[in-house]
């Protein structure tokens, strides 16, 4: 009865694709394995991971957010704006941070306890945030936004940029909240089997609302270090990190149906479709052609979640039915 | 009698990896008979019926159908052939109409067109012929589910089905539901259509099958005229051992009221509903599907609304708002429907107990180590087979994960244990064992509130008997009372 279970090779299987990646990489071209290259490369994933932490937690709640990327957009030009009024990054920071779990109060409100789905909910926010920022700003984007480029641009020690700082930071918060706390373990509940943890106690409602906040958060978060790397409130560049974040989240073996996934799976995801884009762009492949091998990439990927994952499943149902039957010829 | 059988399975085996699922399996279906197979839950019969409609592959053994070796490649293939499925969780389009039901992948018309007239009026005259009073517009999902069963068996035959196959399809109808049924079997073997009946049930056994294969551990044990088995022979060859008193049932002196209801209603529910639970004792609640037990013991809970009515618990009042504020109350419910309300099936063993207790701990973080070592214990205690606390639930089989379920209640304390049809889908062996806890349990002082559909098992394990129908009590019955014809009578009372 106590016999262990079996090293999970899924686990591990997502770093095995990493460091094989690496290894093709550092063969495909001389100037891959660089400190210079590298450091790019998470540089390049860090915001697109923040997101992706969010969608993680949410996907694996049961629901979607796709108020991401433009709620990111608006939230990061916002901050900008307060940043330049009142000279004070904290409090700019902190502005940016409270607007986005306003939003995400507001998808959640209608999401958990109007029982909305959230597809819909989070697509009308997306029009939503975009419209109020471009109302704002008559549609400008925002430039000479001083020192607040330090969220994206600055280093710290001299050699770990801030935006890869930040999605560190952003990992151990999720990792953190999944692993170690009771609201983690709620989450994996409702996405799993939303009635049985509402017969169990959980406060379905509470948890939800509570993860869009958390979503809108990050996406802020996400936002701000956008901007500040792009020295600059661009709006419009929030677009698309919704879906990014969907396929990080789900190259990291986050299941569509709830219930499963982990914070340094999304990471690991995220990083590998940064690796292959950097990989690509490195040996000049047609930004277009780039376009149709990522998608195919994504599709295979699945795919070959769905494999392991039905093989795997269907021997262990029979391996665990021929304990019981051992065990009951005693 | 002779030789000639409609269906014959011969040395019938399969095995996925790791383990054999059917060994040598022998089954002879007589024409025009109800042929039954019984197993306990693992024991291959569904296996078996997969095999049958070529949804598996065997790897030895014979098809035989009118004495002519068959394989199919499929479930279209076999009821082309004149075999029928009628599965446990029916196969059916709840937004569609009848008519398109009944001609779901037959229906009339060419090229990929369907002629909508054509199939309504044949669709209009299958129903009428079979005394089924629906317009064949009407949507699938407005049907009550023991409508929906008896279109499965009449669409079967008219598509000309000449046997029939049906897996548990008492486990969802009302007992009148059920003589519907087996009139309608009963009708159509006289017209010469055989029936392979898979159940748990051994009254329904008795009542309708004229055959019986009793199947063990993948392995046909034995087969006969049902007339020369009796229920104990049935249970001691499913199980492989003789089980002389099923009921572990001990009495204890019993303590004082520890839970107290007071005209409870809701509306269109349940009314004036009124009982008590005192420690250490185990109420029973009897009364046929729709009765409002479940309803009842749903309020109480959190679960469903409650309209009015008192409840005293432990000296104090109590009003239901919300699960959360039962189990604060320490009023737990293990609810009926296993895998809608119950398991988590995604998530481990462990996550599964744990889930309702982590909440009286303080703080925000989990204590690991110490949730691992309970949960282990706690699935020690309780006999739970599995590879670990780490495997997800949903690979173990029914009995464990209602063990699995009873443990995450057994991590809280309780003034009020209900047990909402603790047995239902799992096997003999295992429900032996949930007896003992129950039973256990009821040693320690937990007090039981435990509904039960089957009359035997609340014969065998409750102090007292309260019968509900239409939604009111119309009798409590003391241990020394208990007979089933008395339980029955109360149950169908209309008047109060």
């Amino acid at each position: 009865m106590k016999e262990k279970t079996k090293p999970n090779l899924r686990k591990y299987s997502l770093v095995l694709i990493l460091i094989g990646m690496i290894a093709i990489c550092s063969i495909l071209s001389e100037n891959f394995l660089t400190p210079t290259n590298l450091t790019n490369v998470l540089k390049q994933v860090s915001i697109v991971t923040i997101c992706a932490f969010a969608q993680a937690m949410i996907i694996i709640s049961g629901e979607i957010d796709l108020s991401i990327g433009f709620l990111a957009g608006m939230a990061g030009t916002f901050a900008c704006i307060m940043y330049i009024a009142t000279g004070n990054l904290f409090l700019a920071f902190t502005f940016g941070v409270l607007l986005g779990a306003a939003v995400g109060a507001v998808n959640g409100l209608f999401v958990a306890y109007f029982k909305l789905p959230s597809f819909i909910v989070t697509l009308a926010m997306q029009t939503i945030c975009f419209g109020a920022i471009s109302l704002y700003t008559g549609g400008q984007n925002i430039y000479k936004i001083g020192n607040f480029k330090v969220l994206g641009q600055s280093k710290l020690f001299g050699f770990l940029p801030v935006t890869v700082l930040f999605m560190i930071i952003m990992l151990i918060i999720t990792h953190t909240v999944l692993k170690y706390t009771k609201f983690g373990r709620y989450l994996y509940a409702i996405g799993g089997n939303s009635d049985a943890a509402n017969a169990a106690g959980v406060q379905v409602c509470k948890v939800k609302w509570a993860i869009f906040i958390v979503s809108g958060m990050f996406a802020a978060i996400a936002g701000m270090v956008m901007m500040g790397r792009l020295n600059a409130g661009i709006p419009s560049e929030g677009g698309g990190y919704e879906t990014d974040a969907i396929t990080a989240a789900v190259i990291g073996g986050t299941s569509f149906s709830g219930g499963a996934g982990t914070a340094f799976g999304t990471f690991l995801g995220s990083v590998i479709i940064g690796v292959l884009n950097n990989i690509m762009n490195l040996l000049g492949v047609d930004s277009y052609l780039q376009m149709i091998i990522k998608g195919s990439i994504i599709i295979f990927a699945v795919l070959a979640d769905y494999f392991s994952k039905n093989q795997k499943s269907g021997i262990k149902i029979m391996a665990s039915t021929s304990d019981v039957k051992k065990s009951e010829n005693k | 009698m002779g030789d000639v059988y409609k269906l014959q399975l011969e040395n019938i085996s399969k095995s996925f990896p790791g383990v054999k699922a059917l060994d040598d399996v022998n089954i002879s279906l007589r024409p025009g008979t109800v042929h039954a197979v019984v197993g306990e839950n693992g024991a291959g019969k569904s296996t078996l019926m997969k095999i049958i409609n070529g949804l598996y592959k065997r790897d030895a053994g014979r098809v035989i159908l009118d004495g002519k070796e068959v394989s199919f490649s499929g479930p279209m293939e076999s009821a082309d052939a004149g075999i029928a499925m009628i599965y446990q969780e029916l196969n059916f389009f709840p937004e569609l109409s009848i008519a398109e039901n009944i001609f779901m992948k037959r229906q009339p018309g060419k090229a990929g067109w369907v002629k909508w007239q054509d199939m309504m009026e044949r669709a209009k005259k299958i129903l009428e012929e079979n005394d089924l009073p629906y317009d064949p517009r009407t949507k699938i999902k407005e049907l009550p589910i023991a409508s929906i069963q008896m279109l499965e068996i009449v669409k079967a035959v008219a598509f000309h089905a000449q046997v029939i196959i049906m897996d548990e399809p008492t486990s969802s109808i009302s007992n009148k539901e059920v003589k519907l049924l087996f009139d309608k079997i009963a009708q159509l073997k006289k017209q010469g259509i055989s029936f392979l009946y898979i159940s748990h049930k051994m009254e329904e056994i008795f009542q309708i099958a004229d055959d019986i294969t009793i199947i063990r551990d993948g392995k046909s044990i034995i087969s006969g005229s049902v007339s020369d088995f009796t229920e104990e022979s049935i249970i001691a060859h499913m199980v492989g051992r003789s089980i002389e008193n099923i009921y572990p049932k001990e009495v204890f002196p019993i303590g004082e009221v520890a839970f107290e209801a007071k005209n409870l209603c809701s509306e269109g529910m349940f009314k004036n509903v009124s009982f008590n639970v005192k420690k250490g004792e185990i109420v029973g609640m009897a009364g046929l599907v729709g009765a409002g037990r479940s309803e009842v013991c749903r309020a109480i809970f959190g679960l469903d609304p409650l309209d009015s009515g008192e409840i005293i618990l432990s000296g104090k009042q109590y009003t239901p708002k919300n699960v959360t504020h039962a189990i604060k109350s320490k009023i737990l419910m293990l609810t009926e429907d296993r895998k809608k309300e119950g398991i988590v099936g995604v998530r481990s063993c462990r996550e599964n107990i744990t889930l309702a207790s982590h909440r009286i701990r303080k703080g925000v973080f989990m204590n690991l180590k110490k949730e691992i070592q309970e949960a282990q214990e706690m699935s020690e205690m309780l006999k739970v087979r599995f590879a670990g606390i780490e495997t997800p639930i949903q690979s173990l089989s029914g009995g464990n994960q209602q063990k699995l379920l009873l443990a995450r209640w057994l991590m809280l304390e309780s003034d009020l244990l209900i047990l909402d049809e603790p047995t239902r889908g799992i096997d003999v062996g295992a429900k032996l064992e949930i007896y003992n806890i129950i039973t256990d349990l009821a040693k320690k002082g937990y007090s039981i509130l435990m509904i039960s559909s089957e009359l035997p098992e609340l014969i065998g394990m409750s102090d007292r008997i309260y019968v509900m129908n239409q939604g009111y009590i119309t009798g409590c019955l003391e241990r020394q009372d208990f007979a089933q014809e008395r339980i029955m009578q109360l149950a169908t009372k209309t008047e109060v």
